[in-house]
């Protein structure tokens, strides 16, 4: 995104401009790449490390831009993905907004190993947990329950399960599941990363991630007497 | 039930919330509150009524606090309101020092900083000068 589209000679020598749409590289290596015309010079060999620092200046581009153009990507799914760990929309919107000002501050120590959506998204996801963390030490004298089956006792869910269409109660369902079900299931069923994916995301094996998903099936299956997600294997 | 009209159930519960503009400059808003509270929480760990502020920030750049006293005052005053800092009465005058809680947000900060290359250590130098 940002590379390719600065004029080459925006760069100082020895900087590589490369089409390579949706990331941007702060302390990089590049390995393989596309040949790219630079200059009058076709490069295709590796480049020294740069912070972000010297990038950015370089770039033209400040700490302002890079976190506006964060926004305008990835606001939304950001909005949406926190909404899945605290659902309740103000907490959720606060949150956000916590979120991308945590960005601003530690885009310096950003290293380019993972593509800055990813490192948007770690940033996200720690955050929402964080918080939850500490409001259920504030509020929650924690006693081992199967929450879904307490949830599905109190009359409200139930009777919401009759009058709703079935896709919202099942979202519902999915929103009463503990955290670690929950998320996978969203990023699994909603947002589409396969299982490695998802995995190198929150710091998890395969394997963990696999059984979890497994015991999320069945919860929910307990809950609404079918399989919702059926015939999926990973 | 297919994966689909989960999907599609999901999608159309987040119709309910949209990121928008307002958002936008709330964010903008806190970086801005975080830079301005990186030069101000340092120059309190003295007491110093605002006025005192005022002077020692034009020594570094008159221009921008000319035209922006009135933050100063108001990042103040927020800051109060955040309990980051303490105020008290000397006469005419409201003088104002870092609350424990602010010594803890500084140091924090200062911990975070260590962190940072380049730009952030000349942060840190002009931070420190005017001390």
């Amino acid at each position: 995104m940002y590379p390719s589209s600065l004029p080459a000679r925006t760069l100082p020598k020895g900087y590589l401009a490369y089409e390579y749409s949706q990331h941007i590289y702060t302390s990089f290596y590049i390995i393989k790449v596309k040949p790219v015309l630079f200059g009058n010079r076709l490069i295709n060999e590796h480049v020294r490390r740069y912070d972000m620092e010297k990038t950015i200046t370089a770039s033209g581009l400040s700490r302002d831009q890079v976190i506006e153009e964060l926004m305008s990507n990835y606001g939304q799914a950001i909005l949406q993905l926190v909404y899945t760990y605290v659902h309740d929309t103000a907490l959720a919107e606060d949150l956000t907004q916590e979120i991308f000002i945590k960005c601003y501050k530690t885009l310096s120590t950003y290293q380019g190993h993972a593509s800055l959506k990813t490192w948007l998204w770690r940033i996200a996801i720690n955050h929402s947990k964080d918080y939850i963390k500490s409001w259920y030490k504030k509020n929650v004298d924690v006693i081992e329950t199967n929450v879904l089956e307490e949830t599905l006792e109190t009359s409200d869910l139930l009777e919401q399960v009759v009058k709703n269409s079935e896709d919202e109660a099942l979202f519902d369902l999915v929103m009463a599941l503990p955290v670690k079900y929950r998320e996978l299931i969203y990023f699994y069923y909603f947002e589409d990363y396969s299982i490695q994916e998802i995995s190198s995301l929150l710091s998890l094996n395969n394997n963990t991630v696999k059984t979890r998903l497994r015991k999320a099936r069945s919860l929910l299956q307990k809950a609404l007497g079918g399989n919702p997600f059926d015939g999926n294997t990973f | 039930m297919t994966e689909t009209r989960f999907k599609q159930a999901m999608k159309n519960q987040f119709k309910k919330m949209q990121f928008t503009e307002t958002h936008k400059e709330a964010v903008r808003k806190g970086i801005h509150e975080e830079l301005s509270d990186q030069v101000l929480l340092p120059m309190l760990q003295t007491m110093r009524s605002g006025y005192e502020i005022t002077q020692l920030l034009y020594t570094k750049n008159k221009e921008i606090v000319s035209l922006n006293e009135g933050i100063i005052y108001a990042s103040l005053h927020r800051l109060e309101q955040q309990q980051l800092i303490i105020s008290e009465w000397y006469g005419n005058e409201k003088r104002y020092i870092l609350s424990r809680k602010g010594v803890k947000v500084l140091t924090k900060l200062n911990k975070e900083t260590d962190k940072l290359p380049s730009l952030q250590l000349l942060l840190k130098e002009v931070r420190y000068a005017n001390d």
